[in-house]
């Protein structure tokens, strides 16, 4: 069940309506467990065995984290991490473990016998494992309490609008909020059904009208000209922005609608100046939790610069690994990390270490950082790394491969305008005050706009990228 | 965003009593309005050619005050009847006539009286003759569900008949629930208008109005042996790889008598309001069948329906052996470009009989 389809649209208006309609607080947190079991069900009701395996083991670990005293607690964490990470490494790396492996062995002329498995990749398994292991690290660490309700914690797992493809949500973020009683009358619906607007038109508008060409150029790159090699990378970059951050805004908005406040996951990450910025904007959920628990717990920022450096390429090593079970995925963010450090080495070196004013720097840095992001992009799209070598040669060199061509002008003025609307929104954000509008007016206005948008859906639905992972 | 969204200050306004009257009417206006767009986008993609009709169809409104007859049907039709053959043979007669193309592949009974409530609808001045071919079939092929001309078809009256024949007892091959479920998918999608701002912009860009042209040209009319693509040509090599086959189906076709076609309650209910529809504007309807390998023939159940017809059973292999000669065929069920002439030639003798049987009476 897609956001964008009119089966979802009926199931939150169910959900929203029953959801307010019960008032205590106990039974519309287990209407919304059941109604997210159900959400979850619709793709494969067979994996919800996962998410309560992963629900019970964690809600016992964290119990007896918190009471037991070293040993007993490191062992008790070993349990939850050992039961998460299997789950996710069964289910989503095995086969690539196994393929890698042979491939190695090959190489160095030894028999391999080992085969791989038909596996099934159930939808979210990266997005609620990141959660259920920030749970019991967080009590480990002692910065958590663990919740003595067992509803709690399952609706901190399976939570709808953030299950199958987040924001990663922590555990300290949201189990508070569970524990007071939602009101609605705190709840700013204008500012949320606009979110969700939003992100219906970036998903369903923007993101599925592109895929075509992008979808066209990246299954045979060699056929195609440099032009198309640019129009479809820089397409696919926005198709991507748009696809996960508008299912992110709608996300964060249907939480919202039911009281609950998920954290903001994008920033204008392509209007950043270097690349460290832009990995404090783009999937911001993702990167502060690799930043909390995996990159600081590695040492961080402390030791000399090597070893910094190290940590950081480890970080996005295993950060592009999260995205998917291929080599593409770990040399998209072996990429990001190699920016990472060269940015890290040249501000050491060169800037004054304080903020870039210079207007002509931020520019030439913005550019040069979308570039290089664009670049990493193909990596991360291209179906094999051959034609990802093949498209990321293209684009590089400007080599035209073949006389194919997805480039018409009408796409780069597209484009262009997409880019100029999404600069000039950037400058009114937060700035329209929707509480003086008259709820009356804003409701034929929604209306209005709602069915305008419908008119540029392409025909056929495209499930979101992030799904996969 | 997702840290000040969510959460506003309580307010005296927002904590009132009797909140469902107000969430009900604003829900009201805002379907309102979104319905009332809705068919406001419709209108501004009709009236730009971009809401998805065949180009077919937008060729022929295009012009609509300027045929005297227009065929309908499947494959048999788009594929056989060739308007300028029929006006040609017509005109040589004294009977003036300018007539099109409508058919389109594996076009279904609720899309025929789609597009003849369509036609109706633009009050044509000469329109007088209707050609349908009965050799079409009442339910779509589910695998059709996923075209945009499917989704065109499905308005309010041809979505109800689409379901109601999907449900249809007494048809064997009837899609039953998983039809219906394609149907209002399809209808769903007609309302909403999906992807029209993308065809307005592909149609305002003029990147669509060299297939239109050509259709133009053609008056909707494809022979088959005018294709090139692949998959025609295999089709063709299939047919004559096995003409053994077509040569027995043949002989089997001339052995047995015609068997009239049975009909359920609700084809029979369907067919019986598109025919009034037709009547009421005083249309000539001249039914008849394709040149197809089946003996079944329509003249028992029509004459069962009391209307004025005329009916022609061109699946005749006898009365028409030249419809059924291998020179003439492009695969088991088509005429080639020479059939798809003598057949129109045949037609437009039949529409000069009946003209002339006009006259006498």
């Amino acid at each position: 069940m897609l956001f964008t389809e009119y089966r979802f649209f009926a199931f939150f208006a169910l959900v929203f309506c029953v959801h307010w309609a019960l008032r205590s607080n106990h039974t519309r947190k287990l209407w919304l467990l059941l109604c997210s079991y159900c959400f979850y069900a619709a793709w494969d009701w067979r994996f919800l065995s996962l998410i309560l395996i992963s629900t019970t083991v964690d809600y016992v670990a964290g119990l007896r984290v918190a009471r037991e005293q070293d040993d007993n607690r490191r062992a008790w964490l070993v349990i939850s991490l050992a039961t998460n990470l299997g789950l996710l490494a069964t289910f989503k790396y095995f086969n690539f473990f196994i393929e890698s492996a042979a491939d190695l062995f090959v190489l160095l002329g030894i028999p391999f016998g080992a085969e791989s498995l038909n596996i099934v990749l159930p939808v979210g398994i990266s997005f609620y494992t990141f959660q259920t292991l920030s749970y019991t690290i967080d009590i480990y660490r002692r910065r958590l309490s663990p919740t003595r309700d067992p509803l709690d914690l399952a609706l901190f797992v399976a939570f709808f609008p953030q299950l199958v493809a987040g924001p990663i949500v922590r555990a300290a973020h949201f189990l508070p909020q569970l524990r007071a009683s939602r009101q609605f009358a705190t709840v700013a619906v204008k500012p949320l059904l606009c979110l969700f607007f939003l992100g219906f038109v970036k998903k369903a508008c923007v993101a599925d009208n592109l895929a075509p060409i992008v979808d066209a150029y990246f299954s045979q790159p060699e056929a195609f000209n440099a032009a198309s090699a640019w129009l479809a990378t820089v397409a696919y970059a926005i198709q991507i922005y748009c696809d996960f951050s508008g299912y992110s805004d709608m996300a964060i908005a249907c939480a919202g609608l039911l009281g609950y406040q998920l954290p903001r996951n994008f920033s204008h990450p392509y209007f950043a100046g270097d690349i460290a910025s832009f990995w404090r904007r783009w999937h911001i959920s993702l990167s502060t939790w690799l930043r909390d628990y995996l990159y600081v717990p590695l040492g961080g920022n402390r030791g000399n610069r090597l070893f910094v450096y190290r940590n950081l390429m480890i970080t996005m090593l295993l950060g592009g690994l999260w995205h998917g079970a291929a080599w593409n995925f770990v040399i998209w963010g072996g990429l990001h990390g190699v920016a990472l450090v060269v940015h890290r080495e040249w501000r050491s070196r060169i800037s004054t270490g304080g903020r870039d004013t210079n207007m002509a720097h931020r520019f030439g840095g913005g550019l040069l950082t979308f570039y290089w992001v664009c670049l990493c992009w193909i990596f991360f799209r291209a179906p094999d790394l051959q034609s990802a070598l093949i498209a990321a040669r293209s684009f590089t060199l400007f080599q035209s491969l073949g006389d194919a061509s997805v480039a018409s002008p009408g796409w780069w003025i597209l484009i262009s305008g997409l880019a100029l609307v999404h600069g000039v929104s950037r400058r009114f954000e937060g700035t329209i005050a929707l509480d003086r509008v008259p709820a009356w007016l804003f409701a034929g206005a929604y209306g209005a706009c709602f069915a305008l948008a419908l008119a540029f859906v392409p025909r056929g639905y495209t499930p979101f990228i992030y799904f996969q992972f | 965003m997702g840290t000040n969204l969510v959460e506003r200050p309580q307010d005296s306004t927002a904590a009132t009593t009797g909140w469902l009257p107000r969430f009900v009417a604003l829900l009201l206006i805002c379907s309102g309005v979104f319905f009332a767009t809705l068919l406001g986008i419709r209108q501004v993609a009709e009236s730009f050619g971009a809401s998805g009709e065949p180009a077919q169809v937008i060729a022929f409104e295009a012009q609509i005050d300027e045929w005297d007859a227009v065929a309908l049907g499947n494959s048999h039709v788009f594929r056989h009847v060739d308007p300028e053959a029929i006006d040609e043979r017509m005109n040589g007669a004294g009977y003036p006539l300018r007539s099109f193309n409508l058919g389109a592949h594996n076009m279904s009974f609720p899309e025929l009286y789609y597009l003849v409530r369509r036609i109706r609808a633009l009050e044509p001045k000469r329109l007088r003759w209707v050609l349908i071919d009965l050799s079409l079939a009442w339910q779509i092929k589910p695998k059709n569900f996923a075209t945009l001309r499917v989704v065109t078809w499905h308005d309010v009256t041809s979505g109800v008949a689409a379901v109601d024949l999907a449900l249809n007892s007494s048809d064997p091959g009837r899609l039953g629930w998983p039809g219906v479920r394609g149907h209002l998918k399809a209808f769903g999608e007609r309302l909403a208008n999906l992807g029209a701002g993308v065809r307005l912009v592909e149609v305002l860009s003029n990147s669509v109005s060299s297939e239109r042209l050509k259709v133009r040209k053609h008056r909707g009319f494809r022979a088959l042996s005018s294709d090139s693509i692949a998959r025609q040509a295999k089709r063709h090599r299939r047919f004559l790889d096995n003409l053994d086959d077509y040569e027995r189906d043949v002989a089997a076709l001339r052995a047995s008598p015609p068997r009239s076609v049975e009909l359920g309650a609700q084809q029979r209910r369907w067919l019986q309001r598109l025919v009034g529809d037709l009547e009421r504007d005083g249309m000539n309807i001249v039914f008849y069948m394709a040149p197809i390998l089946s003996n079944v023939s329509w003249r028992v159940v029509l004459e069962s329906l009391d209307i004025e017809f005329d009916y022609v059973g061109f699946n005749d292999a006898i009365k028409y052996p030249e419809l059924y000669a291998v020179s003439n065929r492009f695969d088991f069920g088509h005429l080639n470009a020479a059939g798809a002439s003598v057949f129109s030639q045949l037609l437009a003798d039949r529409l000069i009989e009946i003209r002339q049987a006009g006259e006498r009476d």
